[in-house]
């Protein structure tokens, strides 16, 4: 939810409370001073009612509303209480204030009974609530309009500051250029975010500095390395036990710099430095590595299956795709059992790779991950599927493995084209 | 064929120099950028192995002005940075290929050969041993009058023996020549044993002679000595 929104709700719920009670108060507050007005005004008659008896006037007596009785001896105190009187003309019953007083004149004692309608003091409260209440809620409505329009043009700003950090890319050589706000909180924000950004850009150029850095002065003893044994390997004077030796120092110095190699190319996927992208077609790329691998699929004698149920077109980078791919494939080859099989099955957006094998991986959780063996005498990097799993987190596709029918399954679910 | 090697490091620079000279180039050797400038202002080279981190400057720079000037003379550039974005440079500032380091003698080899037949600096795209006869613009092998009917990958093979003739190529080096990378470093190499006996029995049943020698402990040789 946007915050004006949320603010905005916040006061109108609050207002809406507060209406509430202000309307309880008020309507409260105005009964209880419309029933002393009300009480007031039949003390009043009472009195005057009094002064007549006194003077020995003859009351007339108004039904319902006036009552004088005359009673045998009593003197008890003013009484004030609520009543409910039938109306003839109007056949029902209406609620009426009452003050009943015992009056003494000229020797006598009086029971005087006066009654107003609390039909006219009620409408008065309800009407005085009411005009007070569309007041209020006049008021509290132009305030959160007000409040909105106000914000969404205080918060204008820290939108567009918004926007432009969600631009921001490691990969871009200049710092983001946030908008002046004049707002104390925003700018102290902004100010961090251009310091942090700034420091992130950095680190990321420091850091790819230095994988190529890396690259570079490991690779280049490795070269000599490999440059040299291979010259030796040459010498036709050595015995067997020495080219032995070397070969096992030539085969490990491959390994070390095929591990450097896929090490690097990790941290390249993770660092995004694949952008390119373009169409392509997975089908396409099936086929090549079909041909590709033709030979060797012969002399390992497995047999290959392409079942194709729909045209699979991606648009992403092509050698991040092709090392997908090449991994999964060369995995399915390399992983088979003696004349085993392999079945590539593509789908609308699905490509699945399975090879025979003959029991399911034990710790398939941590197939994905770097430096995984499942066979520890395996003289395999362990990177291969570590860089597919890579590729597929940065590319947002999703790939599983799951074992079925004797088939290891490699299955990537590419993500909904648009 | 006169060849210029432009690498700051001598070591490397070293055995590539006598590697190649084995095989009957004439290879000078430079260290840096400024050398190199000079000597491909003065002399006339036919290919150059050339490093693009140079201590004094990228190698892309004397890419731009060997194109200049000779624009025959083939390059190839020797990089430790496996970086696309060089290569995409390199190839298009018109490189003719790009290898990274760590590269084996015999596909730099290889490599070189094929790049000097492209420019026909060799006379023509044949390649001719003994009774043998491969056309690299083709891509078909024939010994004597008769032709071999080779998959694409025997045709490498033999290639990449011919080019390397009398020297020994390890499993491991002539898998990668032909597969690249697909080839896991893990994997056991029995299956090209397979591969190159196919290639003898053709080459026998056309009536070639089997030049290829195996070396044991190490890998095959293709040699007439």
């Amino acid at each position: 939810m946007k915050l004006i929104k949320k603010l905005n709700r916040n006061y109108i719920a609050y207002s809406f409370l507060c209406l509430i009670i202000a309307g309880i108060v008020i309507y409260y507050s105005i009964s209880i001073v419309v029933s002393i007005q009300l009480e007031e005004k039949l003390k009043n008659s009472t009195l005057q009612i009094e002064t007549m008896l006194k003077q020995g006037e003859e009351i007339n007596y108004l039904p319902s509303l006036v009552e004088v009785s005359k009673i045998s001896a009593a003197n008890l105190p003013p009484l004030y209480s609520d009543t409910v009187i039938y109306n003839n003309y109007e056949d029902e019953y209406e609620e009426y204030r009452q003050l009943s007083k015992t009056v003494h004149a000229n020797g006598q004692h009086y029971l005087i009974t006066v009654r107003e309608s609390k039909i006219e003091s009620e409408d008065l409260a309800i009407t005085l609530v009411v005009v007070i209440f569309l007041t209020l809620i006049l008021f509290t409505g132009s305030l959160v309009f007000l409040s909105r329009k106000v914000m969404v043009k205080i918060w204008a700003p820290f939108y567009q500051n918004l926007k432009t950090i969600k631009q921001f890319s490691v990969k871009d050589h200049f710092p983001v250029q946030l908008k002046q706000t004049n707002i104390q909180e925003f700018d102290e924000l902004n100010e961090v975010l251009s310091l942090l950004t700034t420091k992130i850009s950095d680190d990321y150029r420091s850091l790819k500095q230095f994988t190529e850095d890396a690259s570079h002065e490991i690779q280049t003893p490795l070269a000599i390395i490999t440059a040299k044994l291979e010259a030796l390997i040459d010498d036709s004077e050595l015995s067997t036990q020495q080219t032995e030796t070397i070969r096992s120092v030539f085969n490990s110095v491959r390994r070390l710099s095929r591990l450097n190699q896929g090490l690097v190319l990790l941290t390249k996927i993770e660092n995004n430095q694949f952008v390119d992208s373009k169409i392509l077609s997975v089908n396409l790329l099936i086929e090549e590595k079909l041909q590709d691998f033709h030979e060797l699929l012969e002399l390992k004698e497995i047999q290959a299956e392409t079942l194709v149920k729909a045209e699979l077109m991606l648009e992403t980078n092509p050698v991040l795709a092709d090392i997908v791919i090449n991994n999964l494939f060369s995995n399915s080859v390399n992983h088979n059992s003696p004349k085993g099989k392999i079945q590539i099955n593509i789908l609308k957006e699905q490509l699945e790779i399975c090879n025979s094998g003959e029991a399911p991986i034990r710790n398939s959780e941590r197939l994905f991950a770097r430096f995984y063996k499942e066979n520890s005498s395996s003289k395999s990097v362990g990177l291969g599927l570590a860089i597919v799993n890579k590729i597929c987190e940065v590319q947002g596709w999703q790939v599983d493995y799951r074992f079925e029918a004797g088939m290891h399954c490699f299955r990537i679910q590419f993500s909904p084209q648009k | 064929m006169k060849l210029l090697i432009i690498e700051d490091e001598t070591e490397l620079s070293a055995v590539i120099d006598s590697y190649l000279s084995k095989n009957g180039y004439i290879c000078e050797q430079v260290t840096n950028l400024t050398e190199a400038m000079e000597k491909v202002a003065i002399y006339n080279y036919d290919l150059l192995l050339l490093d693009i981190g140079l201590p004094d400057g990228n190698g892309l720079e004397l890419m731009k002005a060997i194109k200049k000037v000779h624009a025959k003379t083939g390059v190839i550039i020797l990089s430790a940075k496996n970086s696309l974005d060089d290569k995409v440079t390199g190839l298009d500032l018109g490189a003719d290929d790009y290898m990274t380091k760590p590269f084996q003698l015999s596909e730099l080899n290889s490599r070189i050969k094929a790049v000097l037949r492209r420019h026909h600096f060799e006379g023509s795209s044949k390649l001719q041993f003994n009774e043998f006869t491969l056309d690299t613009e083709s891509k078909t092998a024939s010994v004597k009058t008769n032709t071999l009917s080779l998959t694409r990958k025997e045709y490498d093979l033999l290639l990449f023996f011919l080019v390397n003739k009398n020297r020994v190529l390890t499993k491991e080096v002539i898998a990668e020549h032909l597969w690249g990378d697909h080839i896991d470093a893990a994997d056991n190499f029995d299956f090209i044993y397979t591969h190159i006996n196919n290639l003898r029995k053709k080459i026998v049943k056309e009536g070639g002679t089997d030049y290829v020698k195996t070396i044991y402990g190490m890998g095959y040789k293709f040699t007439d000595l």
